[in-house]
């Protein structure tokens, strides 16, 4: 027998859980080892008996042993995952994949966009460059939500907003009139955003079709290909580039990703159905 | 180099059985001559062709007794290899939450008889795909001078001579008189040819067994331009599909049968009383909708897409991932391809809309 | 800044042949500000005036009988507001609001239209430019239409 993925699943207790929207959570799951991780990389999360499902990383990296998911429930296995409650034991396997470019970024300036769930995964850029402030230059953070319910770390966002060092624009596709920030698409907000294109890194993260308009207007601002990163959703099953499933053009997206340089994968992403 | 009579077959599995191995050779199953499990010489399927065609697989009786008269079957080395369904993982539910782990189990000791070229570029690939340590498998490979007319290991550099990638080579002549003319490629393919005994083949034995091997290579035509094919695919259009997609029936048989397909998808199942879970990892194909699903629904929807997937993946994508075509020429999706698509015309196909010519 | 740097250095001239914003410029660019919750411009009014958004936040929308006014889009600082004086009958189409303080640069219609017929040349950069604001707005009209973060359908 082929020694196929590892598979070896660990168990891990859960330490926290708060409900951010109707259909999200976030998880807190201990990891005594404090392996660490890279924002953008995700793991594996095992609910006994009824699956597997991959899942981002949205916590700070500086707290490696309390590592955060945030959980959208769409299906079974993340209907499972969000009933869990602290006490209660996941099954974990991971952290997998390549993860945002937060090295290169350094030095330069940062525009973060994310739309829905897609904040989740960078979340712990946004920690991490909180907590490095003064080694990155002008930093934008750019938010898309279906409507002001439906935004995730209200309060964290908020914060952010507080601070005097991180531009901050939120936008919702629809809301009524207590809502007094933007309305329209997240793509709207980008070409209003400061950047100096040559030493900016764009990380872009929401459903595929949103990011390749956002990295449209990104282009049009003067950020090249290269220096955007995109990360993608494909079916990971094995996290170790082996099962197939996740497959996007020659890119495993679980292995040689989830996170891309746009230049890469922007051919593939504009063929349907790829 | 020996030249064996047919009876040198039953020392051959004797001794292999002998060593503790489990021996898979050619097999009368279903109609067609594949690779199967044998206890002994006389499970081998002994005096068969193969007529093969797209879509289309008989076998016509060989009066003269061929052993390896019959090119590939439907199975391949994959199905040892990585079985169709293993355990991934057992788990039991515990107070305060569930333990579990991977079973262990020790893999069989093999040994491989009839491997045509094809098969043995494809261990070597598969293995390469899913990331397996070498094998200690046991091989005799097959010289192939009889290649169904959907074979075309030649346009893919895989057959049919061989010359890596087995213990002992085996080319079948019946004249002038029938022999397998036998050499070794490794040291215990070398302490096995001893055991085999035999004699030096004459010279006008040691040309026919050549000139067979080479008439075959000349009898190929038909294949893929594996440059050109790589090229056309790296991006595929996604026009032009229209016409596989109408005969596809997204029905996987070409990836079950294809000897370096590797997708694999696991299910999860429980006891009745939800007290133990297991995941296991069974063979998928690119072709079901399942297979791209993220949440809402499936990444390739229309059969187009999956065709285009698959056909690209093995031509082109490949290269990219391992650094070969995915393609080693068996022809086994074409044959078993319920509607006959030919892996060679819709190659040429994307490269004549791409005008990709090398 | 004066309204000539001020129209200079906005998003809609962005890249422009000096030129077209002198000739921007003999339209008579007037600044023009409202305060958060004024309207800036009503539906089914004279369209009578191109605003080019300078500073805050402005809501699209449409005033439904016996309900809050539905706001539809935002638009912000470097957006174009209203295009309807281009062709007949010259009404605006949707509601505008200042959302925050608003200072916007404005352009005569009437004069702008003149000028379009008198200088085919600007007329054609004024059309294209404009279409590029209509454009991204029709672009990002529609990939709210889509309701990209919604359940998958």
């Amino acid at each position: 027998m082929a020694p196929v993925a590892d598979v070896g699943i660990t168990t891990r207790e859960v330490i926290g859980f708060t409900r951010e929207t109707a259909d999200s959570i976030t998880l807190t799951i201990e990891d005594p080892e404090a392996r660490g991780f890279t924002p953008g990389q995700f793991y594996m999360l095992y609910s006994f008996g009824v699956g597997e499902s991959a899942i981002s990383i949205s916590g700070d990296p500086a707290r490696p042993r309390a590592i955060e998911h945030t959980i959208r429930s769409v299906g079974m296995v993340t209907a499972a995952l969000s009933a869990l409650r602290p006490g209660d034991r996941v099954g974990v396997r991971g952290p997998f994949g390549i993860g945002w470019p937060v090295d290169v970024a350094t030095g330069g300036d940062v525009i973060v966009v994310a739309g829905g769930i897609g904040l989740a995964p960078l979340r712990p850029v946004v920690s991490h460059v909180i907590g490095a402030r003064h080694r990155f230059g002008h930093v934008s953070v750019v938010v898309g939500a279906r409507a002001p319910s439906e935004l995730l770390f209200r309060d964290e966002i908020h914060e952010w907003r507080g601070r005097f060092d991180l531009d901050v624009r939120v936008t919702v596709d629809s809301a009524d009139a207590s809502w007094m920030g933007p309305i329209g698409v997240v793509t709207r907000l980008i070409p209003g955003v400061e950047v100096d294109p040559a030493k900016t890194i764009a990380m872009v993260c929401g459903p595929e079709v949103m990011m390749r308009f956002a990295a449209a207007e990104l282009e049009r601002l003067g950020v090249s290909p290269d220096r955007i990163f995109v990360s993608l959703e494909r079916n990971m099953q094995c996290a170790a580039g082996v099962c197939g499933h996740c497959q996007m053009g020659p890119f495993f997206v679980c292995k040689d990703g989830p996170v891309f340089p746009y230049s890469q994968v922007a051919p593939y992403m504009g063929v349907r159905e790829t | 180099m020996r030249a064996l009579e047919a009876g040198a077959l039953g020392r051959m599995v004797d001794a292999l059985l002998a060593d503790g191995r489990t021996v898979v050779a050619p097999t009368l199953r279903d109609g067609a001559v594949t690779l199967g499990e044998i206890h002994s010489a006389a499970d081998v399927a002994i005096g068969w062709r193969a007529e093969t065609a797209p879509g289309r697989y008989r076998l016509v009786a060989d009066r003269d007794g061929s052993i390896f008269g019959a090119s590939v079957g439907p199975t391949s080395t994959k199905r040892w290899r990585s079985p169709p369904e293993t355990i991934a993982w057992t788990g039991r539910r515990e107070p305060g939450g569930f333990s579990g782990g991977v079973p262990t189990q020790s893999p069989p000791r093999m040994a491989f008889i009839g491997l045509r070229g094809c098969d043995l570029a494809a261990r070597v690939l598969y293995d390469r795909a899913v990331g397996a340590a070498p094998s200690e498998d046991f091989i005799v490979g097959v010289e192939c001078t009889e290649p169904g007319s959907t074979c075309f290991c030649v346009s893919m550099g895989t057959g049919p001579g061989i010359s890596e990638g087995a213990d002992l080579v085996v080319t079948e002549i019946l004249e002038p008189s029938h022999l397998l003319v036998t050499r070794a490629c490794t040291p215990r393919g070398a302490d096995m040819l001893e055991v085999l005994g035999g004699r030096p083949p004459s010279a006008a034995e040691e040309d026919a067994a050549w000139s067979q091997v080479a008439a075959a290579a000349r009898g190929m035509s038909n294949g893929i331009d594996p440059d050109a094919a790589a090229a056309a695919l790296r991006l595929p259009s996604p026009q032009g599909w229209e016409d596989v997609a109408a005969r596809c029936l997204a029905c996987g048989n070409c990836t079950m049968v294809c000897p370096t397909c590797f997708c694999t998808t696991t299910v999860d199942h429980t006891t009745p009383d939800a007290s133990q879970a297991s995941r296991v990892r069974l063979w998928d194909s690119c072709f079901s909708l399942a297979f791209s699903e993220v949440h809402g629904g499936p990444a390739r929807a229309s059969t187009a897409s999956r065709y285009r997937q698959w056909i690209s993946h093995k031509l082109s994508w490949w290269w990219d991932q391992f650094g070969a075509s995915g393609c080693v020429g068996c022809g086994r999706c074409i044959v078993w391809c319920p509607v006959g698509i030919d892996i060679r015309a819709e190659a040429s196909a994307a490269i004549e809309r791409v005008g990709a010519h090398v | 800044m004066s309204d000539e740097e001020v129209l200079r250095s906005h998003r809609f001239t962005k890249g422009a042949e000096p030129e077209f914003v002198t000739h921007l410029i003999t339209c008579g660019p007037v600044e023009r500000t409202w305060e958060a919750g004024r309207p800036i411009l009503a539906a089914g009014d004279t369209a009578d005036r191109l605003h080019l958004i300078v500073e805050g936040d402005v809501a699209i929308g449409l005033q439904a009988p016996g309900g809050p006014p539905a706001v539809l889009q935002t638009l912000g600082p470097g957006d174009v507001l209203g295009w309807s004086w281009l062709m007949p009958p010259y009404r605006w189409a949707f509601d505008a609001t200042a959302v925050t303080a608003v200072r916007a640069i404005t352009l005569d219609a009437t004069r702008l239209r003149a000028a379009m017929a008198e200088d085919p040349v600007f007329g054609h950069a004024l059309l294209a430019r404009l279409l590029i604001a209509i454009t991204d707005r029709l672009q990002a009209t529609r990939l709210q239409l889509l309701d990209l973060y919604g359940p998958r359908r």
